[in-house]
């Protein structure tokens, strides 16, 4: 049994914090949290940003208070044993987490050997740790992954592994933290199948989350925490009766699955767009798009394919159907893209489009250069003009931020700042890659407001997404690439 | 014929010893040795084509070399190349480590010589993290390129700047992410590792470092009568 005892956290410097500065949001602290989850129970903690559900898994791994140091009272036991005050190695022995980031959670650099790590830090003999390795994948499936190097494989194939050396330990208590953020859906249909097995195994699992849908119908309780407290928890029987808008009241994301926009949907939707302007001109004609890697694999070949102007298109499909490829050749990168784009009657080659099309990357920390907020929008300016940056920055409410080190913002304000940055540069397609990856449902909602609000300022937006949250909220097509990609398995991907 | 399989710590041991010889033992001896010894070792592990690129490099050097006596500008040169030359067999052996065992293999190797588990940990992650860096230098150099910031010379500090600073923000948060990982799964327990490698000491490890040094000692006793 895992207990939490009258709990008080307080995080001692700015790491593990969520909010960034002058946000409302708090930053992971806890505030008299009493929480017992009996063995063998299935727990979903959910609540917005910060509202401290990676806080409550940190205090049962012992990471708190032996690696995030603060201000902790109260207490925290796993099996009656008082885990603040224990060693890491010795919680590790029954407690074992995934993390939400598949590309830092790895101390290895092959798949076999992170599988054999944790038990080899225990000092298992070479024969137990191997028959361990061999039950845990062939009952996974994980052959094909076995000894390869962890940075070839794609972030589901990693929270794959992840998962899989949690298993390997035979640990009964399993810690997980946004492990679908960087995820699509037929990988999180997976996740859930292998929580499923480990909840009729009989292990106790815990899963801090906001996308809750894949885990609704697993979950023995759900427990609401919203700004360190416990604000709601929900049995069974709740869960099964609460209504989508008590949901959202609760600042949480829809619990049933939305309903799926079918591709012939799409081409329904296009269609109609396009009858409804009766020319091409309002449409982003993409010609021959085709990658192909060094190895000759060919990950993109698209003959032709039209992007509404002016409005929002949702780019859709499954790791491997080429998106990240697609947004890489839209806006110009990677010499080996080919392929002409047809916008308001004028041709674009790859060098054309990388001052046409501005790009939103997943993790924006990779995209902001300068000292302030301001400079960022000001370097992005043909002509220097402060007003105009000033101006933009306000329509993104980020004016109190001008002067703040872009660095020091929360993820949500740093993604407004690279918006900004594309506004200033006076683009007028922007593409937005997992823009709500890992976000709460009032990041979502804002995020989806900044899409209209571009779409209204009339700019084109292309979204790659797998939140169908999103799409239903500000998306106005959507475009299942799986349709488009014609990557021909017949000619083994080598065709010239 | 079998390859020889070798256990990684003969090779390490080896390429310890062979430099440091070159204090005790007349260099031309050692220098024809460790030639010998290696292109066996190498050809008797199956890697044909490290020997190949290695014995190209050192015959191209001794060419160099020969060169320099009747050509004289370039005797700096040769005289350096002289000294370098020395190490190409252990650079062949190194390179055939590098090929044949993976970094996980390597790291239980060094743990059974029982070096200081810190150190183990810190080559650990400068491996995993070499390819990291690249890659996000790359994604970093891409967004550069899309916004339309040049990496330019005329400008060397602001370039420079605008390619370190997201660099070091991406290298904080993920080594902290990484050390919780590997805490969370008993690092820094305080017990000897075991390895799920068939990693053992066999006959032929210790036949091949005795072989080795015996001829060391050999070479040491002829060249002092």
């Amino acid at each position: 049994m895992i207990e939490l005892k009258n709990v008080t956290f307080e995080y001692g410097s700015a790491e593990g914090a969520a909010g960034g500065i002058g946000e409302t949001v708090s930053n992971g602290s806890l505030k008299n949290i009493n929480l017992k989850i009996n063995e063998g129970e299935f727990v979903l903690l959910t609540g917005g940003s910060g509202c401290g559900k990676t806080t409550i898994l940190r205090l049962i791994n012992g990471l708190i208070p032996n690696f995030f140091e603060g201000k902790l009272e109260g207490s925290v036991t796993v099996d009656g044993f008082d885990v603040s005050h224990a060693e890491l190695y010795d919680t590790a022995k029954s407690v074992s987490t995934v993390f939400q980031n598949p590309r830092s959670q790895f101390f290895n650099v092959d798949t076999t050997s992170e599988l054999a790590f944790a038990c080899e830090n225990q000092g298992m003999a070479e024969s137990e740790i191997l028959q361990r390795i061999d039950k845990t994948v062939s009952e996974l499936h994980l052959e094909p992954l076995m000894n390869r190097s962890l940075f070839d494989l794609s972030g589901g194939q990693k929270q794959k592994i992840a998962c899989a050396s949690v298993a390997v330990t035979g640990n009964k208590i399993i810690l997980l933290d946004e492990p679908s953020a960087n995820l699509d859906l037929k990988t999180i249909d997976e996740l859930a199948s292998l929580l499923k097995k480990w909840k009729a195994e009989g292990k106790t699992i815990i899963v801090a989350e906001h996308r809750i849908s894949y885990l609704w119908d697993l979950a023995d309780r759900t427990v609401v925490l919203k700004d360190g407290q416990i604000v709601r928890e929900l049995s069974r029987e709740q869960m099964d009766k609460i209504s989508e808008e008590e949901l959202h009241a609760l600042g949480l994301r829809s619990a049933r699955h939305p309903e799926l926009v079918s591709g012939s949907h799409s081409q329904e939707m296009l269609k109609q767009v396009q009858h409804d302007s009766g020319d091409t001109t309002c449409f982003l004609t993409l010609q021959n798009f085709r990658y192909k890697y060094r190895n000759g694999y060919l990950a993109l070949n698209i003959p032709q394919m039209q992007i509404p102007v002016g409005k929002i298109t949702a780019i859709t499909g499954n790791n491997g159907d080429g998106k990240t490829t697609l947004l890489n050749c839209l806006c110009g990168l990677g010499r080996r893209s080919k392929g002409t784009l047809l916008y308001q009657g004028k041709t674009y080659n790859r060098r054309g489009r990388q001052k046409l099309i501005f790009l939103v990357m997943q993790d924006v920390n990779h995209q902001l250069f300068t000292e302030s907020v301001l400079d960022e929008v000001l370097i992005s300016q043909s002509d220097a003009n402060e007003d105009e940056a000033r101006r933009i920055l306000a329509t993104l409410d980020l004016e109190a931020f001008a002067d703040r080190h872009p660095q020091s913002l929360s993820g949500g304000q740093k993604q407004r700042v690279a918006v900004a940055s594309a506004i200033a540069s006076g683009r007028d397609i922007m593409l937005f890659d997992e823009p709500t990856s890992g976000l709460d449902y009032t990041h979502m909602l804002q995020i989806g407001e900044i899409l209209r609000s571009l779409k209204d300022q009339g700019k084109t937006g292309i979204v790659v997404t797998h939140d169908r949250e999103l799409i239903k909220e500000c998306c106005d097509c959507e475009i299942c690439l799986h349709d488009f990609n014609q990557i021909n398995p017949a000619e083994g991907g080598k065709d010239a | 014929m079998p390859k020889l399989q070798l256990n990684p710590i003969v090779l390490i041991v080896i390429n310890i010893l062979a430099p440091s010889m070159y204090i005790f033992l007349n260099g031309s001896f050692l220098k024809i040795y460790l030639v010998i010894f290696a292109t066996v070792l190498l050809l008797a592990m199956g890697c044909y084509k490290i020997f190949l690129i290695t014995a190209l490099v050192y015959a191209g050097m001794e060419g160099i070399i020969m060169l320099s006596s009747i050509f004289h500008p370039i005797e700096s040169f040769a005289l350096f190349l002289v000294v370098l030359q020395q190490s190409v067999p252990c650079f062949g052996l190194v390179f055939a480590l590098m090929k044949k065992y993976s970094s996980a293999e390597l790291l239980s190797s060094l743990e059974t010589m029982r070096i200081p588990r810190t150190l183990v940990v810190a080559v650990t992650i400068t491996l995993k993290y070499i390819p990291t860096f690249a890659r996000e230098f790359k994604y970093i150099r891409e967004s550069m390129r899309l916004r339309g910031i040049p990496f330019t010379l005329r400008r060397p500090v602001k370039s420079f700047q605008y390619f370190v600073v997201p660099q070091l923000f991406r290298c904080a948060a993920l080594s902290e992410e990484v050390t919780a990982a590997g805490l969370v799964k008993g690092i820094d327990a305080p017990i000897k590792r075991t390895s799920y490698f068939e990693q053992k000491f066999r006959f032929t490890d210790a036949l091949i470092l005795v072989l080795f040094i015996a001829g060391l000692i050999g070479g040491f006793l002829w060249y002092k009568k």
